[in-house]
C-alpha cells in the first residue's frame, strides 16, 4: 500500500520555503557581492553616465545618465539608496535602475568631490549615522581638470 | 568632519572602519593617499600613488577585501595602505568621478533568482512528487 500524507506535504512544504529562504540569503547578506568572487560598484563618470562596476574583472555596465555632468561624490546607504553630489554641492539621489538623478538640495558647500555613508557598529548609532552622509567639503582653488 | 588639516584636495574617500576614512587627495601626478581618523579629525600620509601618473577621484573600500580605484582613463586598480597601485584591468575609456560599492540592498542579483528558482524547483519536486511509504 502506498500513501501520501498530509503531514509528507507540509515537510516538503517547509522544505521549500527554506531552501528558497537560505538562497536569496547566501546571495544578498553580503554588501557588494552579487555572487562569489565579484564586488559590485557604482560609478559615475565625466559627463553624467553611470556604471555598475564589477570590480572582479573589470567590467563596467551603463546604467544611465544622471543628468548631472559632474556627479563628483556618491555614497550608498545600507538600505541600497544611492547619492550624489555635484561640483555645485548639490545633494541628489539617483536610480540604480535608470541612473537618474533627483535633486535634494544644496549642501551650501561647493564643490564636494567625495562623501559616503559612516555605519556605526552599535544599533544606536548604526541608524543615527547611516542617515547622515558623510561630506567633506573641498578647498579653492578649483581643481585643474574637468572636476 | 569637513576637512583635515594638511590634506589637499579632496578628490574621493571611503571608509575602511567605523573611525578611519581613507582619502585621496591632491591633483594630477601628485596625488596620494592618507587616512582621516573621523573621531579627531587627525590625518595621516600613507604614500604617494605610485605609479603617479594614475589619477583618481574614485576610491572604494570593499567590505573585508581590498580597496579599489577607477581613475580617469577608465582603468581600474587596487591600492594599497603605501599608495602602491596594481592594475586590475581597463573598464573603457571613462573619466571617473566617484565610486561606492554597493550596498546589500541595492545589488541586482540575477544569481538570487537563479539558486532560489532551481531550490523551488527541487524542493516543489519533492512535494509534488514525495517520496511513497510502505505501510
Amino acid at each position: 500500500v502506498q500513501e501520501v500524507t498530509g503531514s509528507n506535504r507540509m515537510k516538503h512544504a517547509i522544505r521549500v520555503v527554506a531552501a528558497l529562504v537560505t538562497a536569496a540569503l547566501m546571495t544578498t547578506l553580503v554588501p557588494g557581492r552579487a555572487n562569489a568572487g565579484s564586488v559590485v560598484a557604482f560609478a559615475t563618470a565625466v559627463g553624467g553616465d553611470l556604471y555598475s562596476v564589477d570590480l572582479a574583472t573589470a567590467t563596467a555596465t551603463l546604467i544611465g545618465n544622471t543628468g548631472v555632468n559632474l556627479m563628483e561624490g556618491l555614497a550608498m546607504s545600507p538600505s541600497g539608496m544611492l547619492f550624489g553630489t555635484n561640483d555645485g554641492g548639490t545633494l541628489f539621489s539617483i536610480s540604480t535602475t535608470t541612473g537618474v538623478a533627483t535633486s535634494i538640495g544644496s549642501t551650501t558647500l561647493g564643490d564636494v568631490e567625495g562623501q559616503s555613508f559612516k555605519v556605526a557598529r552599535s544599533s544606536a548609532r548604526t541608524s543615527l549615522a547611516a542617515r547622515r552622509p558623510f561630506i567633506p567639503s573641498t578647498p579653492a582653488p578649483p581643481p585643474p581638470h574637468p572636476l | 568632519v569637513t576637512s583635515s588639516p594638511g590634506v589637499p584636495i579632496v578628490r574621493a574617500l571611503t571608509f575602511t572602519n567605523s573611525t578611519t576614512a581613507l582619502v585621496a587627495s591632491g591633483s594630477t601626478g601628485s596625488e596620494s593617499l592618507s587616512s582621516i581618523n573621523i573621531t579627531t579629525g587627525a590625518s595621516t600620509s600613507l604614500g604617494a600613488f605610485n605609479p603617479a601618473s594614475v589619477f583618481s577621484a574614485a576610491i572604494a573600500a570593499s567590505p573585508g577585501g581590498p580597496v579599489y580605484v577607477l581613475d580617469s582613463l577608465g582603468d581600474e586598480y587596487t591600492i594599497a595602505d603605501n599608495g602602491n597601485l596594481t592594475l586590475v584591468g581597463s573598464t573603457g575609456n571613462h573619466f571617473y568621478l566617484d565610486m561606492t560599492i554597493a550596498s546589500a540592498a541595492s545589488v541586482p542579483e540575477p544569481s538570487t533568482f537563479i539558486l532560489a528558482g532551481m531550490a523551488g524547483a527541487f524542493g516543489l519536486g519533492g512535494t509534488w512528487f514525495p517520496r511513497r511509504r510502505s505501510s
